[in-house]
């Protein structure tokens, strides 16, 4: 998604008479055409633009692609300066006095850029690198038009990368038809550039100029009999370039700059973009740049002004549609399971305790109980008659009954004396849900324990043969 | 003849001092004129702006109210999602799907359920009485029946009841001691067979 909206750079190397453009699907190199001020002719900008869009395939509602750009050594002037150590802007003024004074031209016409070498508490020692500004705004111009956002440095710098060790001595050789690049770096920075003419004597010039032990050669154009005659003086190696259009020693040294997040000197033409604070009264709206801002903003504020209204009125019919879809769904949900869970819940509720309430007569059972008849209904009447051995268990019964909180109007009826026991007529009704304590039918461990060794009998209610905390629970 | 005449006529008219269709507007009044036109101009937009306001706002004022249904028919949504699960646990439970139930056959089929229960668990069934329910009450059927058996068996029995796959409610229960086969009691149970197509009928009325 970041890719979609932000495109993957474009790595350009620029030479006098050829542009080559390298991206990660591949590359294209495109004839450049100059007039006799060495700026490029128009026929020729119109062609490279053209190239350049149908190579990047930028949208126009896409970000401007990056492209990092490496330019021959034509033009190209470097120059080893020593300043007063200073910092912040004080540092800028000195630098530029000092651009002043080595080079031909104010810092004002020449696209810049510097590199520390050294620093000490008194001394700063920085390498300066410059080119005409006009020179680098014909490329901005050219590129800018493509939907590119370049950023220039110079291409030697770039195929230094490619050497295994960037930071040692070392003179980096690009051989070309017409002409040879030879930079000369120590630890990573670039101490001299020269550009050597062709046909001549190629490999003398560069031992002339080159005094490194290692020279890195590249180029298309690389001759065998200069590799062998520059290797019998010093220790020379190829920077092997895979083939393909775009590739070159100098754009995949772009590329690894960008991979590897290593900085190559920039040549700027313009000052860093100052860090201003908004002010609109001094926006000058004769500017195309700020009204084209003004528009724009006006735009946003019309589409805030808009947007509520316009999703109200995009929106509700979808909206409405699915509304209708799900209300019939929940009215056809309702329709059926509405009964069934009245109907459930109504089973749930009707059900009376019958179990609850025979768990609790045994519980309260006096020892010797013989129960006669038990009723009970759905309302929770209850009718007992029972025979038991004295008034006073009837009296027990009847208290542990009402402690036990699940009946309600416990009345003995009738009592009477039998024999030498005591039979009784009693009601009661169950409490209502809410009102009554649950009962957990469980046996309890002495009753788990007492039925393990046979003493599960009961004595209220049949023979014993009762399910677990039903029946045979010890009386108190 | 008759176009000279009307050649005649129109020279007439043409030339009659008093017949003048569009006299030149004096300076003042081309200004009240603009005056005017501007005004109503003005008051034109005005009145047609507020009438395209009134109706996009009531456009947007109808989108917030179904927007507020929808949050409420999302929120209700979830409750029949709960509803749902309860029905499920309750199904559950009495191992019941009221879907499933005929009115038809539910008493015979929940007749033969109990004797096949009792059968099963030790019970030595009686008479077995079938009358029909009170429909005031929900009730499809009642069914009486008379039996016999341990404690324990008659116990479970009465667990069972209400889980063999019916709308049954135990109506009443009558527990008697068996005098002549001892550690046995007898027991009567008067069981209700609920109605469904009761229930559906009242959501129906109620919808």
């Amino acid at each position: 998604m970041r890719e979609f909206f932000n495109p993957p750079p474009v790595f350009i190397e620029i030479a006098p008479a050829s542009l080559k453009a390298l991206r990660e699907e591949g590359g294209i190199e495109l004839p450049l055409e100059r007039a006799a001020d060495g700026k490029l002719t128009a026929a020729c900008r119109e062609k490279t633009v053209a190239a350049l869009q149908g190579f990047v395939g930028r949208k126009s509602w896409q970000l401007r692609v990056q492209a990092v750009c490496g330019i021959s050594l034509h033009g190209v002037s470097l120059r080893k300066i020593s300043l007063p150590a200073a910092t912040g802007d004080e540092l800028e003024r000195v630098l530029r006095l000092q651009i002043e004074n080595e080079f031909p031209l104010p810092p004002d016409d020449l696209a810049w850029g510097w590199r520390e070498i050294s620093l000490d508490a008194a001394r700063l020692e920085a390498v300066v690198v410059a080119i005409r500004r006009e020179t680098i705004e014909d490329y901005d111009g050219l590129l800018s038009a493509a939907g590119l956002a370049p950023e220039f440095t110079v291409a030697a710098f770039a195929r230094n990368l490619l050497c295994p060790a960037p930071d040692g001595l070392q003179a980096v050789l690009e051989i070309g038809r017409n002409y040879c690049e030879l930079a000369l770096f120590e630890r990573g920075v670039s101490v001299g550039l020269k550009i050597l003419p062709l046909p001549g004597d190629l490999a003398g010039s560069v031992l002339k100029n080159a005094p490194a032990k290692t020279i890195y050669v590249s180029g298309t154009a690389a001759q065998n009999e200069v590799f062998e005659k520059l290797s019998a003086h010093a220790d020379c190696r190829r920077l092997e370039i895979a083939a393909g259009a775009g590739s070159s020693a100098a754009t995949l040294g772009l590329k690894k700059s960008v991979a590897l997040e290593i900085p190559l000197l920039p040549l700027r033409s313009k000052p860093g973009p100052a860090k201003t604070k908004f002010n609109l009264p001094q926006l000058d709206f004769s500017e195309a740049e700020s009204r084209r801002w003004l528009l724009r903003g006006a735009a946003l504020l019309v589409l805030l002004l808009v947007f509520p209204f316009a999703e109200a009125l995009l929106l509700k019919p979808l909206l409405a549609r699915k509304l209708d879809t799900l209300t019939r769904e929940k009215q056809e949900f309702v329709s059926l399971a509405e009964p069934e869970m009245q109907f459930l819940e109504s089973l749930k509720q009707s059900q009376p305790p019958y179990l609850d309430a025979l768990y609790v007569f045994s519980k309260a059972a006096p020892p010797g109980l013989h129960l006669d008849s038990l009723t009970m209904d759905q309302h929770g009447d209850i009718q007992v008659r029972a025979t038991m051995q004295s008034a006073d268990q009837v009296m027990d019964f009847r208290s542990k009954l009402i402690a036990s909180g699940f009946f309600a109007n416990i009345t003995v009826e009738e009592q009477s004396p039998n024999q030498q026991k005591v039979s009784v007529r009693m009601t009661a009704q169950w409490k209502s849900a809410g009102l009554r304590p649950a009962v957990k039918i469980d046996p309890s461990p002495d009753e788990v324990g007492k039925s393990n060794v046979g003493g599960g009998a009961n004595a209220n209610v049949g023979d014993g043969n009762h399910p677990p905390g039903i029946g045979g629970i010890p009386q108190s | 003849m008759q176009m000279s005449a009307m050649a005649t006529t129109r020279l007439e008219l043409a030339e009659s001092p008093n017949l003048e269709f569009m006299r030149t507007l004096s300076p003042s009044e081309k200004r009240t004129v603009r005056y005017a036109t501007i005004g109503i101009s003005v008051y034109l937009a005005l009145f047609v702006g507020i009438k395209v306001f009134k109706f996009f706002a009531h456009q947007r004022a109808d989108y917030l109210q179904m927007v507020t249904e929808a949050r409420q028919l999302k929120l209700d949504t979830g409750l029949e999602a709960d509803q749902a699960a309860l029905i499920k646990k309750l199904m559950g439970d009495f191992h019941l799907d009221p879907a499933t139930l005929s009115t038809n056959s539910t008493v015979a089929d929940a007749s033969a359920a109990i004797q096949k229960a009792a059968m099963g668990g030790g019970i030595g069934l009686g008479s077995i009485r079938e009358s029909a329910g009170r429909s005031s009450a929900r009730e499809l059927a009642t069914i009486q029946f008379d039996g016999s058996g341990q404690v324990a068996a008659v116990v479970s029995f009465l667990h069972q009841l209400p889980l063999l796959g019916y709308p049954l409610v135990i109506d009443s229960v009558q527990i008697t001691a068996d005098v002549m086969r001892p550690g046995q009691i007898k027991l009567n149970v008067t069981v209700i067979v609920l109605d469904f197509d009761q229930w559906k009928k009242v959501e129906v009325t109620h919808a």
